[in-house]
């Protein structure tokens, strides 16, 4: 990884760290899916930030994993957020929402 | 100077990431996503990841915070009732700083370990392909065994979410009719963009998720604006759409292996015409299924299979 | 050379526009009023950082582009501001 590009990495180990605390820690389901994506965030920049190998053209291969990653991301979320709107539908109120 | 300019933005970054996941109000932290997905998108540009640049603006911002949204707006419950949560700290922030810190140190020894090594070799499709887009080239070409999976992995959600039986019906409320002229105008200005998109996948920036993600939004906007979406409300279309992708794909793998080779090896006169094929496929299914799923978040129809 | 002077100066008076929003975001007092200063300032600051980036690039081609990514974001804006003041207006 580049200098340059040590920053990004930087925050996205941030993110990771955010999101994982997020997660864990607070009680409400959507926060929780809010939680995992800023974590899955965080591990895309970190993926991407190591593509610099060095001065020239970034290695794609990360690119499309982090493509990939976004794009099953979003899948997930949404069958995340269904479900919660199911169980609320479902009038179930004990554990949050 | 861009280092100092990129470390302000990496700052920004993980300051608004923490105001998302610590603002009480969850209609606030879902605008907070919106706004966080479209600055990654800023620091994709700053790595050199145009693609993925646009995949985020389009999806990771996009299409994520209108499912959030709309499932605050399902969930029929007022978002600003926030309740209790729990506050930070014991051992979850142990752990988490652990991580973080030998994270941090990882990838500082990385840098120290790279600075001065050798660059990559440029993969294949220098060598006379028709794909110049690298990123394209390795989804579709090299792996795209994976790109595969991947349309099949957002299939599975769709049939997840049908699983889960449909959601209350309410009544929408009339659409302004500033949203609707909108939508008239705007909607095939996208349509083209994503024809486009998808077309110069081949050479240039852009590719079959980035011009999916944009059908998903116009079918999205449509949505909103109450107009009928008929890929989407055909209720036999619809399965067989969001199954085309994977269908189409494995399809032509199988016909190339028919064809005296292996599994999604194209020959290589034939090589841009399948695969423009297999990306308007996955492109077209996979819009289906992201408005489907938006669907099934929010107030409104079922989600019939 | 005039034409790389024009594009810096397009370039610093949107970067203005845009503070000048911001300014009034932070300092307005209501929603109503807040969207006038965004929905204008911030507008007129992309039409000219749009202008100052087509100078700067030569190419029609990309000028033509950015001027359909201004327009696109006029349109966006000004239907999201309608809904937002009808919104509060409730």
């Amino acid at each position: 990884m580049t200098l340059a590009a040590l920053p990004f990495a930087l925050a996205g180990a941030a993110l990771f760290g955010l999101g994982l605390h997020a997660l864990l820690v607070r009680p409400r389901m959507l926060r929780k899916v809010l939680a995992v994506n800023v974590a899955g965030t965080g591990v895309f920049l970190i993926l991407v930030a190591a593509a610099h190998r060095s001065a020239g053209p970034p290695d794609p291969v990360p690119h499309a994993l982090v493509l990939t990653g976004i794009v099953v991301a979003v899948s997930a979320t949404a069958l995340a957020l269904a479900l919660i709107r199911r169980l609320q539908s479902a009038g179930d109120d004990g554990g949050g929402d | 100077m861009a280092l100092v300019l990129d470390t302000v933005l990496a700052l920004l970054l993980v300051a608004l990431a923490w105001r998302l996941l610590q603002v009480a109000d969850l209609f606030q932290a879902g605008v907070l996503f919106i706004v966080f997905g479209l600055l990654v998108a800023v620091v994709w540009l700053r790595l050199a990841a145009p693609d993925v640049a646009l995949a985020e603006a389009a999806l990771g911002a996009g299409v994520t915070g209108a499912l959030f949204l709309n499932t605050l707006a399902g969930t029929g419950e007022h978002p600003r009732e926030a309740g209790p949560d729990g506050a930070g700290g014991g051992w979850p922030a142990w752990l988490v700083a652990t991580l973080a810190l030998v994270l941090t140190a990882a990838l500082v020894a990385l840098v120290a370990a790279q600075t001065g090594a050798p660059g990559l070799p440029s993969p294949a499709p220098a060598a006379g392909g028709k794909l110049t887009n690298p990123v394209t080239a390795v989804l579709l070409d090299f792996r795209s065994y994976d790109t595969l999976l991947e349309t099949a992995v957002l299939w599975i959600a769709l049939l997840g979410v049908a699983a889960l039986g449909g959601a209350p019906v309410a009544p929408p409320e009339p659409p302004s009719p500033v949203l609707v002229g909108l939508v008239r105008v705007a909607v095939p200005v996208m349509i083209l963009v994503a024809g486009w998109l998808l077309w110069q996948g081949a050479t240039d920036t852009g590719g079959a998720f980035q011009s999916a993600a944009v059908l998903a939004a116009a079918g999205i906007l449509l949505r909103l604006a109450g107009l009928p979406v008929p890929p989407v409300d055909g209720a036999r279309l619809r399965p067989r759409l969001a199954a085309a992708g994977t269908a189409v794909f494995l399809g032509v793998g199988v016909a190339v292996m028919a064809a005296g080779g292996n599994l999604l090896a194209y020959p290589e006169a034939a090589k841009g015409a399948l695969v423009l094929t297999i990306e308007t496929a996955v492109a077209v299914a996979i819009a289906v299924i992201l408005v489907a799923l938006f669907d099934a978040v929010g107030p409104g129809r079922r989600p019939s299979r | 050379m005039t034409i790389e002077i024009l594009a810096w100066l397009s370039l610093l008076a949107g970067t203005g526009f845009f503070a000048a929003g911001t300014v009034g975001l932070l300092r307005f007092p209501d929603t109503l009023t807040r969207l006038h200063a965004l929905t204008k300032a911030d507008n007129a600051g992309l039409g000219l950082v749009a202008l100052g980036l087509a100078l700067r690039s030569g190419s029609w081609t990309t000028a033509a582009f950015l001027l359909l990514v201004w327009l696109l974001v006029l349109l966006a804006s000004g239907t999201l501001s309608a809904l937002m003041a009808a919104a509060v207006e409730d």
